[in-house]
């Protein structure tokens, strides 16, 4: 395949290239695809490009971005547009768009980009189209569901919080403040003989301890935020130190509030780490699942 | 600690976390279709699979007790997409993103 076989050499590191196992493997597939489209290498010329797609906003009007796009050569972001809604797109190859960083970061910064002066539904990673015509069937086939979510979402941010702890400081602090786990504690260091069941009693109870006093943390946290917020959304912490993985939805008038909000809490909470990011699109706020089914006059 | 705002576009984790199954995703066959099966959304029809928008502030609360029960349950994975949590994972292993 064309396309593959140029950003090989082209944008991407190439330590990604020569990562032993998962990485190899998919080149192995890739192969095996590339192997079965001869189709678009054949044509040439104009017709292999297509377009990606970013996001889709509310406008009547044609509107440009510049040269942002995704690509070893960042190509114009425009927008494609059908009856006050319209899709951000750039001039791409018709090719598959790996994860890596340099593809995921263009998306992402065309969509903060738009996001400056527009509401945004953004897409999810990697939808290539072959035309025009079919972004605007796109469009027209999930016309209400966009414009629907395009009026919920209006004027409205999403910011991240990520809250992690040092288990380790946290259950010194437990023992400071368990009297039953100190106790323990104490019993398994002066002990003579075996501790194996004092042991797994106090890892019990230090985990039971910690599990709760996280869930306090984390709803006092979500509980502080409540009112400067629109919504909230609580994701699956990732790793052990991470006890809360969140997204809020917050009006754009109320981004200093939310803001000054949640540096009160880091004040408050000198012993959490807080990863706090954005302004995102809002990702974690909307959720629409399209299926393109074959049309009957097809092939 | 003192908390200050990144920008969104310098933690590639919160990026990827978002942008790989989220906002407006097109269902799984097309993708696949993408990848060089003859079919790239030519003549196709678009059909609304679902569409959920999560905007009640109670929710946080409602979810919390998820969370904290099982911090291993699917709490915000309730998209089902095994393929495109696949490349996910796969991706965050990568050294590429190390």
């Amino acid at each position: 395949m064309k396309g593959r076989t140029k950003r090989q050499a082209g944008p991407k590191p190439a330590r990604g290239r020569s990562a032993p196992g998962k990485t190899g493997d998919l080149a192995a597939s890739r192969a095996k695809r590339s192997s079965r489209r001869p189709r678009a290498e054949a044509k040439g010329g104009a017709d292999n490009l297509g377009k990606y797609v970013y996001c889709v906003v509310s406008a009547t009007e044609p509107l440009r971005f510049g040269a942002i796009g995704i690509g070893a050569k960042p190509a114009e972001v425009q927008t494609v547009n059908y009856k006050g809604i319209a899709a951000i797109v750039s001039d791409t190859p018709l090719e598959v768009y790996d994860p890596t960083r340099e593809n995921v970061l263009a998306h992402e910064r065309v969509n903060e980009t738009v996001m400056r002066t527009h509401t945004v539904i953004p897409m999810s990673f990697g939808a290539v189209f072959k035309t025009r015509e079919d972004i605007i069937e796109l469009l027209r086939g999930a016309y209400n569901a966009f414009h629907d979510v395009l009026s919920k979402m209006e004027d409205k941010l999403e910011f991240g919080l990520k809250v992690l702890w040092d288990r380790d400081v946290m259950i010194r602090e437990i023992e400071r403040e368990d009297e039953d786990i100190r106790r323990l504690k104490n019993e398994i260091a002066s002990q003579k003989g075996s501790t194996y069941f004092a042991r797994v009693q106090y890892g019990r109870m230090a985990d039971a301890a910690l599990q709760n006093l996280a869930d306090r943390y984390v709803a006092d946290i979500f509980a502080q935020l409540r009112d400067v917020c629109v919504a909230s959304r609580a994701n699956k912490p990732i790793g052990d130190k991470m006890i809360m993985n969140a997204a809020f939805l917050v009006a754009r008038n109320q981004e200093a509030a939310f803001d000054a909000r949640v540096k009160k809490i880091g004040a408050q909470y000198h012993k959490l780490t807080f990863k706090y990011t954005g302004p995102w699109p809002p990702y974690n706020f909307v959720n629409i699942r399209l299926k393109l089914e074959r049309a009957k006059d097809a092939q | 600690m003192p908390v200050e705002r990144a920008q969104s576009e310098t933690s590639l984790v919160d990026v990827l976390d978002r942008v790989l199954d989220k906002g407006i995703v097109i269902d799984a066959w097309i993708r696949v279709s993408l990848m060089g099966i003859d079919l790239v959304t030519v003549e196709a029809r678009v059909v609304v699979a679902s569409i959920a928008t999560y905007l009640s502030s109670s929710e946080a609360l409602g979810q919390l007790a998820a969370v904290s029960g099982a911090a291993l349950g699917g709490v915000g994975e309730k998209v089902d997409t095994p393929d495109l949590t696949q490349v996910a994972s796969a991706v965050s292993r990568s050294p590429i993103f190390g």
